[in-house]
């Protein structure tokens, strides 16, 4: 490995950030963004990085990541994870806090922190809201704040009781950090293992119906109504939901949300022959849903595309769909996926570079990046603009590349994707974490 | 991977067909004096029970016996075997212990699917969760078929499903292959123990059995479980069967020439009194009968039919 950071010149990409959409080149030095020019003229010993016909935006921002370190490394650690993120253009991952132990004390924040130096990006971490993320008693919030948490969340599971939902918001509100809330009444859902619709009734699966996730969006959004908190809704699956989010926003609250790729490329069709690879929670839902979840991304509903990626050992999949792990990878595909699903939306009216019109294409790289590199509060470091003297993460992908996830390729520790069988489209090939190269045409280089 | 049955959607329409006529011939031969043929001489069949059960272990037990095959029974509690990897390990012993064929039933909707992808020989699948019961429907067919002489089809008959639905793989069978075969039927429960989506069902939908009575060939009457008392998905036992249970009063509103079927093993006085399940219209004793019949129907057709034995049956 060189030590010390080398020069780049990115020449002749397509630049998309939050000021906009240009043809520029962008100069790599010490960590940052040196020059942002029409034509830069290689200086000595810069590396150049074709990237003629290419993207060129903020490294990917990803609100939403298991981890699994501590507790379960056989699934993935903070290590493995991180290169998968490399792959899929992330430079910074939000961790959940759903580990064993659960992250939910200044101790193990200490304790993580100290594990993320193995990463190769850079991993933030969520902390619990409740203790062991039980529901019961709030954490030490303003202890792990200190620490340099900036957001709080149960995700695996939902802060049942309203009362104490209602207090976490408050207390979140008075030290500055946003809770985050995975949207599902448990007594709804009942140990369901897929969305409850025409699909579990053929096959005789006990169902999660959307209501599960709606009457937790429509509670959260009057307590944070009452108590003016921010709150950041985790992984909307219903078109529901999504329209009352879009009615918070409209009313001036302090709401976000996000919707996660398999939401929006995968319905419950898929779970048709029992397959768990395509359990999650919550479900892929109705076409219905899953085109409502479109319909609200293009209406600017939600602020931000999370992986969810939840890597789980082969044994934890394989077996009947009511025993099997809820939850699928995310990371590597993530990109793809989406681009490869609008794409197939697209395919009558394809307009500009890459397919997507200038605006699509800032829309879609602001939900990857900026937008939530904000609601994670790291947007000094991630999600750019790409101006000079900004730390240099970056990510550079061709937007018109069509391919398949083969299970041999994939750089996380499990190997639990859904898209085995479907066209990706878009495919990020050189990640630049504050400022060092970590992908190149395709290829990890650490 | 053998060819299997796990749902009545594995089957094609011709190969219902054959599978009525293989039926009709083992109803011939288990009313011989000695009702036993040589055709699965040398077969091994298991028996792999996840849930209790005894009179569809021993239906398949018995029809292993007829056929001369040899039978190995394994009966597990669902506590013992609740992990994938045990299912794995348990179904891939009795399949290296040289079983040629696996009846199973078990708890989790799609197990059998997912084990006959793991193994190389057939599968029957006994139950699996409220997924499916292939040969409970396929018997029920026969059964039907034979009593109002209708042949290889059900056109015209129309079968009221009554009960909880919702938990119910007979139902999911029966209203797959009846309604292939040309039957109309009606789902009648109450909303809480119906599924809430039967968008995929070719089935019409009545909260009312008195409404059905009177227009159905067939009254199909499904066991409730106990525990749906307790889950709220009905208040009490009494109320159900205030409104869904069959007794001699709602017998009398159906038409003059109605059946009475059930799955068993049934509750009497909950979903259906003593006196409707042993008037003369009930056929659940031929259900039970037939039974035999036709799982020998399938075990020979999954094990024997290709292999040139179907003149030792004769």
């Amino acid at each position: 490995m060189v030590t010390g950071r080398r020069k780049f010149l990115i020449r002749g990409g397509l630049l998309v950030d939050s000021k906009g959409v240009r043809r520029s080149d962008l100069l790599v030095e010490a960590g940052k963004i040196a020059a942002c020019e029409k034509e830069i003229d290689p200086p000595s010993g810069a590396k150049v990085v074709d990237a003629r016909g290419l993207v060129v935006s903020p490294g990917f921002v990803d609100l939403h990541t298991h981890l699994r370190q501590p507790g379960n490394e056989k699934s993935e650690t903070i290590s493995s994870g991180s290169r998968a993120g490399v792959s899929g253009g992330y430079t910074a991952l939000l961790a959940m806090p759903n580990t064993t132990p659960t992250l939910d004390s200044p101790e193990v924040v200490s304790y993580v922190r100290q594990l993320a130096k193995e990463a190769v990006l850079d991993v933030y971490f969520a902390g619990a809201i409740t203790k062991g993320r039980l529901g019961e008693s709030l954490t030490e919030m303003s202890k792990m704040a200190e620490l340099g948490i900036r957001l709080f969340t149960d995700d695996g599971a939902g802060v049942q009781n309203g009362q104490l939902m209602r207090r976490a918001l408050e207390y979140a509100k008075g030290i500055g950090v946003t809770l985050a809330q995975h949207c599902e009444d448990l007594t709804l859902s009942n140990g369901g293992a897929m969305n409850e619709g025409a699909v579990s009734a053929v096959l005789g699966m006990k169902g999660i119906p959307n209501a599960a996730e709606d009457v937790m969006v429509a509670r959260d959004i009057e307590l944070v109504r009452l108590t003016g908190a921010r709150l950041h809704l985790l992984h909307i699956s219903t078109g529901r939901s999504a329209e009352m989010v879009k009615v918070a926003k409209a009313d001036g609250l302090p709401v976000t949300a996000e919707v996660t790729p398999h939401h929006l490329v995968l319905s419950e069709r898929r779970l048709a022959d029992f397959n768990p690879i395509f359990k999650v929670n919550p479900p892929l839902r109705s076409d219905a849903d899953r085109l409502a979840l479109w319909g609200a991304l293009g209406q600017g509903t939600f602020d931000a595309i999370a992986t969810d990626h939840a890597p789980h050992h082969k044994e934890a999949k394989d077996t009947t769909l009511d025993q099997a792990a809820f939850g699928m990878i995310g990371l590597e595909s993530a990109l793809g996926a989406v681009l490869g699903e609008l794409q197939r939306q697209l395919a009558d009216k394809v307009v500009g570079e890459g397919g997507l019109s200038d605006e699509q294409l800032m829309n879609l790289v602001g939900l990857f990046t900026w937008r939530p590199a904000r609601i994670a509060q790291i947007d000094d470091v991630h999600g750019g603009p790409l101006v000079v003297g900004r730390p240099a993460n970056v990510a550079i992908f061709d937007p018109t590349f069509k391919w398949r996830l083969s299970e041999t390729e994939i750089v996380s520790r499990s190997k639990n994707s859904p898209y085995f069988d479907t066209d990706l489209v878009g495919k990020v090939l050189y990640t630049f974490v504050n400022g060092d190269l970590k992908l190149r045409e395709g290829e990890l280089c650490l | 991977m053998a060819r299997s049955l796990v749902s009545i959607s594995d089957l094609r329409d011709d190969e219902i067909s054959h599978l009525v006529e293989l039926s009709r011939i083992f109803f011939e031969v288990n009313s011989r004096e000695i009702p036993k043929v040589p055709t699965l001489r040398g077969k091994t069949i298991a028996t792999l029970f996840f849930e209790n059960s005894t009179r569809t272990r021993l239906s398949f037990e018995l029809a292993a016996t007829r056929l001369a095959a040899d039978v190995l029974t394994f009966t597990l509690s669902s506590s013992s075997v609740s992990k994938g990897e045990s299912l794995r390990d348990t179904a891939e012993t009795i399949e290296s212990l040289g079983a040629d064929l696996i009846v199973m039933r078990h708890f989790s909707a799609g197990s059998v699917q997912l084990v006959s992808s793991w193994l190389d020989i057939p599968l029957v699948n006994a139950g699996d969760g409220a997924h499916e019961h292939p040969t409970q429907a396929l018997l029920d067919a026969v059964t039907i078929m034979d009593h109002f002489k209708t042949g290889k089809r059900l056109d015209g008959i129309s079968v009221a499903i009554v009960g909880d639905v919702l938990h119910s793989r007979v139902a999911r069978s029966n209203v797959q292959l009846l309604s292939r075969l040309g039957a109309n039927v009606t789902l009648v429960g109450p909303p809480s123990l119906l599924p809430l989506d039967l968008s995929l069902w070719p089935v019409r939908i009545s909260n009312c059995l008195e409404d059905v009575l009177p227009g159905c060939d067939v009254i199909y009457m499904l066991r409730i479980q106990s525990e749906r008392f307790s889950e709220s998905l009905m208040p009490s036992i009494g109320e159900f069967s205030r409104a869904f249970a069959l007794n001699s009063e709602r017998l009398e509103m159906a038409s003059k020439g109605a059946i009475v079927m059930h799955p068993g093993p049934m509750i009497k006085g909950v979903e259906i009194t003593a006196e409707a399940a042993e008037s003369p219209r009930s056929l659940i004793r031929t259900q039970v009968r037939n039974g035999v019949g036709v799982r020998m129907a399938v075990l020979y057709w999954l094990l024997g039919a290709n292999q040139g034995r179907l003149e030792s049956i004769w």
